[in-house]
């Protein structure tokens, strides 16, 4: 369908020019933060560094096994703007490579907790005063009795150390706090006009979770969704900091960090830079996150 | 005033939680792939040995009987031994968790006295360069990790300023003070040595700062938004009309139920520091949990682990339970209706 024919044949009741036209709104009160913004120019300068990662990182080799005794321990420079660790490798490139890791991670870690959260706490909302709410609510508050990074550290540990396994241990330790934050919601939503409406209507319990109440936690599940890719990295970072994340020769921000450590105050680069960055992914993601908070909420009277 | 049943309330609530995540720990270390016994023995131990290893820790039994086993001697206090160090688990927590333990509180002190009053002043002046500046501290705060602070602040104290000791519990070849807690601060008190207690806090100071700092940000940004709340509320208005003096407002009838929601996320930053304390003590070199901590981990130490997050857990259930004491007295509605409204 042409422009001119979206106009001319009632653009109000054309579905795809109203979702244009929210959108076009949203961003227009997303733009008005310039903190936002910048966050946004963060957060894709970040996906664009892990995507295009071989293209654009200055050693692409120096990101698996490689080794230049030569080059080691140098300061930051021209030929390598952050320095090199002790074994020759560029540490820029390394970040680089380590932002694919850290991403990965972020999106497998939301692609599970997000949806099995999110079913389990509309479920416990909605079926309130039930036993479904009592069994999903007790389980819940057992994974949330000890704080995500002291679970993920503990599960890690007892699963052999690889970036797959960290993952499951993260995952295991975030989705109850979406399952907590849906619940909450579901629960002030369910007593909603709208809702009764429907009830009274007929509609099944599957339109009433997935049409009525789900759409309505949706803005704060996205922003939650946008915190969380920073703090993911940031649990992540942490795990790899201790041993229990991706393996050496492979690049991990926090193995980085660790490995810089004990070369503190000569060699301070190989340290800084990695925790530098993984500052950058947190503030991006949360500057980002923010924004979308700032936008998605409605109007204030 | 209805303390006491609401108390025993919280009481039974956290001990069914300790409960449930003893059986998640417990499943957790059962199911994972691999024998813990030849994991502990290393893969050229006789398979003999490994079998009497196995009997030795009920892994032979089935799974219900195991748990019922294994938290029967938990309640007795028996954690096991460490697969690693070959010593009880309960005697090398003992050894290595006090200084953990003091590390934490201090940065409990730091996160609660900094945390809040800034937060309090930074409302107070809102919209003034001071609360500007807080504001943007306390993003940089939130946003940048305990250990990334670790390092930077080592760099700069340490190695630019030398204003503190970065590595260690004490100076290199001072003798630490008899044990009675294992925390030296309340050690040398104990004893009357103010030397060391000095020497010891000095070492303390970067990595509980270093600890302190995101969660501090925290609570800052969460007080100021809720005192701004509640300023604008019709109360505080009207007793401003009376003329009750301003410190009176400020600090009686603004803060009080403002504290609420700060208190409640500080327990959660609290525990969670426990978490970050391993990388800032590895960092800082600080013989807490963290080399125990990491040195069971890489070996797949079950035991030790599994004895470590139960300890924990008992920490973190203790914490809440006094927040919410601390929330209840705070707040009448809890404290008398049982509820938060």
């Amino acid at each position: 369908m042409t422009t001119e024919g979206m106009l001319t044949s009632g653009a109000i009741e054309n579905p795809w020019f109203r979702t244009l036209d929210s959108l076009k709104r949203t961003w227009y009160k997303f733009s008005r933060n310039w903190l936002s913004v910048l966050g946004l120019v963060m957060v894709i300068t970040i996906v664009f560094l892990a995507v295009f990662a071989p293209y654009v990182a200055p050693y692409p080799q120096h990101a698996g096994k490689f080794v230049d005794f030569k080059g080691k321990n140098q300061p930051p420079s021209w030929q390598h703007l952050m320095g090199t660790d002790t074994i020759g490798r560029d540490i820029l490139s390394r970040i680089i490579f380590a932002f694919r890791n850290a991403l990965l991670m972020a999106i497998v870690v939301l692609a599970v907790s997000v949806p099995l959260g999110t079913l389990t706490g509309m479920t416990a909302g909605y079926y309130s005063g039930t036993w479904v709410e009592t069994v999903i609510m007790r389980v819940t508050d057992v994974f949330i009795s000890l704080p995500p990074i002291i679970l993920a550290l503990s599960i890690a540990a007892m699963l052999k150390p690889t970036l797959m396994n960290s993952m499951i241990a993260v995952t295991v330790s975030w989705w109850p706090w979406y399952t907590r934050m849906t619940y909450t919601l579901a629960l002030s939503i369910r007593n909603e006009y709208y809702v009764q409406a429907a009830e009274l209507t007929g509609a099944s319990k599957i339109h009433i979770l997935f049409r009525e109440i789900l759409p309505n936690c949706s803005s704060s599940l996205f922003t939650k969704m946008a915190l969380d890719v920073g703090w993911v990295t940031l649990v992540g970072a942490a795990l790899s900091f201790v041993g229990l994340g991706e393996q050496p020769p492979n690049p991990a921000l926090g193995t980085m960090i660790a490995e810089g450590v004990e070369r503190m105050p000569a060699q301070w680069w190989i340290a800084l830079f990695p925790a530098l960055a993984i500052m950058f992914v947190v503030l991006g993601f949360n500057l980002f996150g923010d924004g979308i908070r700032d936008a998605l909420s409605p109007e204030e009277a | 005033m209805r303390l006491g049943p609401f108390i025993l309330r919280r009481l039974a609530i956290s001990i069914f939680v300790l409960f449930g995540l003893s059986i998640l720990i417990f499943l957790i270390a059962r199911i994972v792939p691999g024998d813990p016994a030849r994991m502990a023995l290393g893969p050229r131990a006789p398979v003999d040995v490994v079998e009497r290893l196995r009997q030795q820790m009920h892994l032979d039994k089935p799974l219900l009987q195991q748990y019922g086993l294994w938290l029967w001697e938990v309640v007795h206090g028996n954690l096991g031994d460490s697969l690693v160090t070959r010593r009880p688990v309960k005697q090398d927590i003992r050894e290595f968790f006090p200084a953990t333990l003091e590390l934490v509180g201090l940065t409990a002190i730091f996160i609660a006295v900094a945390g809040i009053s800034l937060g309090v002043i930074s409302a107070r002046y809102s919209n003034t360069w001071f609360d500007n500046v807080v504001r943007l501290f306390s993003y940089l705060g939130i946003v940048t990790p305990a250990f990334a602070w670790a390092v930077i602040l080592m760099l700069l104290f340490g190695f630019v300023w030398h204003l503190f000791p970065t590595y260690g519990r004490l100076t290199e070849g001072v003798i630490p003070p008899s044990t009675i807690t294992g925390m030296y601060t309340v050690d040398s008190l104990l004893n009357g040595r103010f030397d060391l207690f000095c020497d010891a806090v000095v070492h303390l100071i970067l990595p509980a700062i270093a600890l302190a700092l995101p969660p501090m940000s925290q609570a800052a940004r969460i007080t100021r938004s809720s005192m701004a709340d509640n300023q604008n509320k019709d109360c505080i208005a009207s007793m401003i009309a009376y003329g009750v003096p301003n410190r009176i407002v400020t600090g009686k009838y603004l803060l009080k139920p403002s504290l609420i929601s700060p208190i409640t996320v500080m327990a959660l930053d609290i525990a969670a520091t426990f978490g970050y304390a391993f990388m800032v003590e590895k960092i800082f070199g600080f013989p807490g949990m963290a080399r125990y901590g990491i040195q069971v981990m890489l070996n797949k130490d079950v035991n030790a682990i599994v004895g470590v997050v139960m300890v924990l857990g008992v920490v973190f259930i203790t914490l809440n339970i006094v927040v919410d004491i601390i929330v209840a007295y705070l707040d009448p509605r809890i404290r008398l209706l049982g509820r938060s409204v």
